[in-house]
């Protein structure tokens, strides 16, 4: 038989009720795709591919790190800011496989409990602390930071999200 | 000290102030756009399963997480986004519909104060932050990605 079990790609478990589009019943090791079903003759199971998210282990940053602030994507990633014993300044870029220091600007001033938004090669970075709050902003070009404009309030432990040119900031402690 | 409500928007050269959030807080995770925003928990402690959706001009209540969370990662957009970890450092992580939250897959090991990002919840990345006490810096980075998976149906 052929077809699109479509009713059916979310299950894990339960009756498979009858597809509005025709079953799809393949044969042993079919082409995987979402959603295909097929029955396996070696130990006579019904099993479907499904997209499924999991985490795991990756490699790790060149220096450990918390309070720290992120942009990117899983693919082109950036790392700065954050308290690693002292509140440090450093940025590290990730690759999609390991992070890197070298070509790496570092923020203009060390900071805390940052803000940030962004891409890889357009980020920013707001607010944050050390041992005083700040309202200063800096941009990251890709290789180095540079001013921005500043805060309406001097904030750390505030959130952001969107682009370097459509930035969005909400509360924070001041 | 206060918390703040404020909400400010940048446009590349200054910020402007807009709408306040609900409420203050602090420290929680955000994910999406200027104009399709997203604030999740944080503290105050009446804060910590609150989230607040902005439309670019007005911030409204969305769906609260199951956990009290604050001092952890979040990333993505505002209907496809993922919370991951609390300042207990649990390992527990919620997905994001635009609507509701629900239970994803435990990363491999709690941690908080650990930055996420990314523009989905099919992929992400969370990475530094502590556990067990203050004195710990992780270096630990930890990926969340989907990958198709052969599942055999039961029917129990």
């Amino acid at each position: 038989m052929s077809g699109i079990i479509g009713d059916n790609t979310d299950k894990v478990s339960g009756v498979i009720s009858s597809p509005t589009g025709g079953p799809e019943v393949r044969g042993d090791n079919p082409s995987a795709s979402h959603g295909v079903c097929w029955f396996t003759t070696a130990d006579s199971t019904l099993k479907v591919y499904r997209n499924i998210a999991a985490w795991s282990t990756v490699n790790n940053l060149g220096t450990g790190v918390y309070a720290n602030a992120g942009a990117g994507t899983v693919t082109a990633g950036l790392s700065f800011g954050g308290y690693d014993g002292s509140t440090t300044a450093e940025t590290e870029e990730w690759n999609g496989t390991s992070w890197t220091t070298s070509g790496v600007g570092n923020l203009s001033t060390a900071r805390r409990d940052l803000g940030s938004a962004g891409i890889q090669t357009a980020a920013l970075a707001f607010g944050g602390s050390n041992g005083s709050r700040y309202s200063s902003t800096e941009e990251y070009n890709g290789s180095s930071w540079g001013s921005g404009g500043a805060l309406n309030e001097s904030v750390s432990q505030t959130r952001g999200c969107g682009t370097l040119t459509a930035g969005l900031r909400f509360g924070g402690e001041t | 000290m206060a918390d703040s409500a404020k909400t400010e928007e940048y446009n590349g050269t200054t910020w402007s102030d807009a709408n306040d959030l609900t409420s203050a807080k602090r420290d929680g995770g955000s994910a999406g756009t200027q104009t399709a925003g997203l604030a999740i928990c944080g503290n105050p402690s009446g804060q910590k399963q609150v989230c607040y959706e902005y439309d670019g001009t007005n911030w409204s209540t969305g769906g609260s997480t199951a956990t009290q969370r604050h001092q952890m990662g979040a990333w993505g957009i505002q209907t496809d986004a993922i919370v991951a970890g609390t300042s207990a450092y649990a390992a527990t992580c919620e997905a994001y519909n635009g609507t509701s939250w629900s239970s994803v897959d435990n990363m491999p090991t709690g941690k908080s104060y650990s930055e996420g990002l990314g523009n989905t919840s099919s992929d992400g990345l969370y990475h530094g932050g502590t556990h067990t006490n203050s004195s710990t810096y992780l270096n630990t980075t930890y990926k969340y990605a989907t990958s198709l998976t052969a599942r055999t149906v039961t029917d129990s």
